[in-house]
């Protein structure tokens, strides 16, 4: 479920960031050098608010990201319109295309950044709305998965969180959607 | 017998109608006057006065069930085994108790009650032991509660959401009452008063005696939020990272290193601490409503206007933490230099809450909440950013003084209808 990967190309997930033009910062830098080592120091498991929506509501994701190292991480937030920047979406559809809204969204220029340490074996519950970002007003299943960079060096990777499904119903039918 | 049913604490005019009755004028020393006893349950009274055997066929008198006496049967017994056997008339006493917990917590005979301990946010479930129809006439005509303090029926908060329900009259005009206090008060006074038609009484309509409750509500001792404070707005070049490209950022704060989604370093614009005693095992948290932000960019060729909706800073419980040491918030924004001249205009209330653990199904509890803002400008001059400005708790008058304002009414329970939302439009 979460695994360090080295940063993808993901033209859509970096887009994303480079449009965001935002910016955090902690009170002590975390410290380097995990480099491409098998067992991450954190671990993000992501669960639906609500599995199933209808067409045109918001959707938000819960977060819990768990310190697994023996050190402090990181666990700053950096909000705009909802979305925690800190973290690098892939929301895609049924036939695996991103669905990133398209535009520069400047919008989300600003972002309100509240650093933080997480301590070792310590957990913190997030959540972050994914519609700011992403069409999802289409009927159909979306996978999302959300990433969190280990360091400022992209070399040290990304750690990925579990991937999820969201269904959206046509906005007519309610019938088995959770409220 | 009429009335058959009486409610606790009040007095009844009762008759009975039979035969073979010995009235005093008829009495010998064999055959004495008839005898009228009361036989109720354990823990219950019920006296009889002015007994008259008026004739053969009628007795009369007048009973008076203890005030506290619970819902429950009695008998009426007429007659003696020495004065020809004794006939027992079933009746039944209605009492008016105050439940919670499962134990009952009111009087009835305008002795005070005993004082419930409980904490804000806590669900007060009250219940009443409804009496079975089948000695009166039919269901409760009416029932009303009295709830004092300042008082909801639910408040659940989400990022996405928050409203208060009220507990609104329907809900205090049944047999059980659910709901949550907000504010500490003690004591808080409870009623409870039902009424019902009883066959045989003059009125019909009975209404039992008010039962009382009474708790001493309890919170978060001298709740408050201190700070430290950066004052400044400025600019802040900061650094390329994990293949983004560095900028320029009007900050509310001082920092410095790569940018989102890197971690840097600085000091953040303000920095929360909460305070306060709590009343017993819970959480003490934060929530932040920005209440406005306006960023009015002017460029070469057109302008841009940001404004920002009313809604709750990113999400709830701000950091998602419980217990904080403290949280921070550093407001930044990005500079293009399509928009050389930027001024942003930030004010927000930054909530601490409390949360009962203690006990199950608690709410959520604002206590108050520091207001405070930043106004900033940057202007890019001769290929440089420059920047200007200042944050403060509003109403600081840089003295030492807090302007952390202490919710008081309904009111200022915060509610949102999501996160707050930037739109910008081009002019």
């Amino acid at each position: 479920m979460n695994s360090i990967k080295g940063l993808r190309g993901t033209g859509g997930t970096m887009r994303i960031i480079r449009a965001s033009l935002l910016t955090l910062m902690v009170f002590a830098a975390i410290s380097s050098g995990f480099g491409q080592t098998a067992k991450p120091p954190f671990t993000i498991t992501i669960s639906a608010d609500k599995p199933t929506v209808v067409a045109g509501s918001h959707v938000y994701i819960k977060i819990k990201l768990t310190n697994t190292s023996d050190h402090n991480v990181d666990r700053s937030t950096a909000y705009s319109n909802g979305l925690d920047r800190k973290y690098i979406y892939d929301v895609r559809d049924e036939d695996g295309k991103s669905v990133e809204k398209p535009g520069e969204h400047h919008e989300l220029n600003g972002v309100s950044l509240a650093m933080g340490e997480l301590a070792p074996g310590d957990s913190v519950d997030g959540e972050t709305r994914i519609t700011t970002l992403y069409d999802l007003t289409k009927p159909g299943q979306y996978t999302v998965q959300l990433s969190r960079y280990i360091g400022n060096d992209e070399k040290q990777g990304v750690v990925q969180s579990n991937t999820i499904t969201i269904t959206v119903l046509p906005a007519e039918d309610t019938s088995s959607t959770q409220k | 017998m009429s009335p058959k049913t009486w409610f606790a604490g009040k007095s009844y005019p009762v008759t009975i109608t039979g035969t073979g009755f010995t009235t005093s004028a008829n009495a010998t020393a064999s055959c004495p006057v008839t005898p009228v006893a009361a036989k109720v349950a354990s823990g219950s009274s019920a006296s009889l006065t002015n007994v008259t055997v008026v004739s053969p066929t009628q007795i009369t008198f007048t009973v008076e069930p203890g005030a506290s006496d619970p819902t429950g049967n009695a008998a009426i017994t007429v007659g003696s085994s020495s004065n020809g056997g004794a006939v027992s008339v079933r009746t039944q006493i209605l009492g008016n108790q105050i439940q919670w917990n499962g134990k009952t917590i009111s009087t009835a005979d305008g002795s005070a009650p005993p004082a419930q301990d409980a904490v804000v946010g806590e669900q007060i479930a009250l219940t009443t032991t409804t009496p079975a129809t089948t000695a009166y006439d039919g269901s409760p005509v009416s029932q009303v509660w009295t709830v004092s303090g300042t008082r909801i029926a639910n408040y659940a908060p989400t990022t996405a959401s928050a409203s208060v329900t009220k507990l609104l009259d329907a809900d205090l005009q049944k047999s059980n009452v659910t709901f949550y206090w907000v504010y500490p008060e003690s004591p808080i006074p409870v009623t409870y008063q039902y009424c019902v038609n009883i066959k045989g009484a003059n009125p019909i309509l009975q209404c039992s005696l008010p039962a009382n409750a009474a708790f001493d509500l309890n919170g978060v001792t001298s709740p408050s939020i201190t700070f430290t404070n950066e004052f400044l707005v400025n600019v802040y070049n900061l650094d390329a990272c994990n293949g983004q490209a560095g900028g320029s950022y009007l900050v509310y704060g001082n920092v410095s290193g790569p940018h989102a989604p890197c971690t840097g370093v600085g000091k953040p614009g303000l920095q929360f601490f909460p305070q306060g005693t709590q009343p017993g095992n819970g959480n003490l948290f934060f929530v932040q409503i920005v209440n406005k932000d306006r960023i009015d960019e002017i460029g070469g060729t057109s302008n841009q206007s940001c404004t920002t909706s009313i809604g709750v800073d990113g999400q709830y419980p701000y950091q998602g933490q419980l217990n904080p040491t403290s949280v921070v918030d550093a407001p930044e924004w990005g500079l293009s230099a399509a928009y050389p001249i930027v001024t942003r205009n930030f004010n927000a209330s930054m909530y601490l809450f409390w949360q009962s653990t203690a006990t199950s199904n608690s709410i959520p509890i604002p206590l108050g909440y520091l207001p405070w803002g930043f106004d900033g400008s940057a202007q890019l001059a001769g290929g440089t950013w420059s920047g200007s400005g200042a944050g403060a708790p509003i109403g600081s008058d840089g003295t030492g003084g807090n302007p952390f304002v202490q919710t008081q009414t309904l009111t200022d329970i915060p509610i949102w209808g999501g996160p707050a939302e930037t739109e910008c439009t081009q002019n």
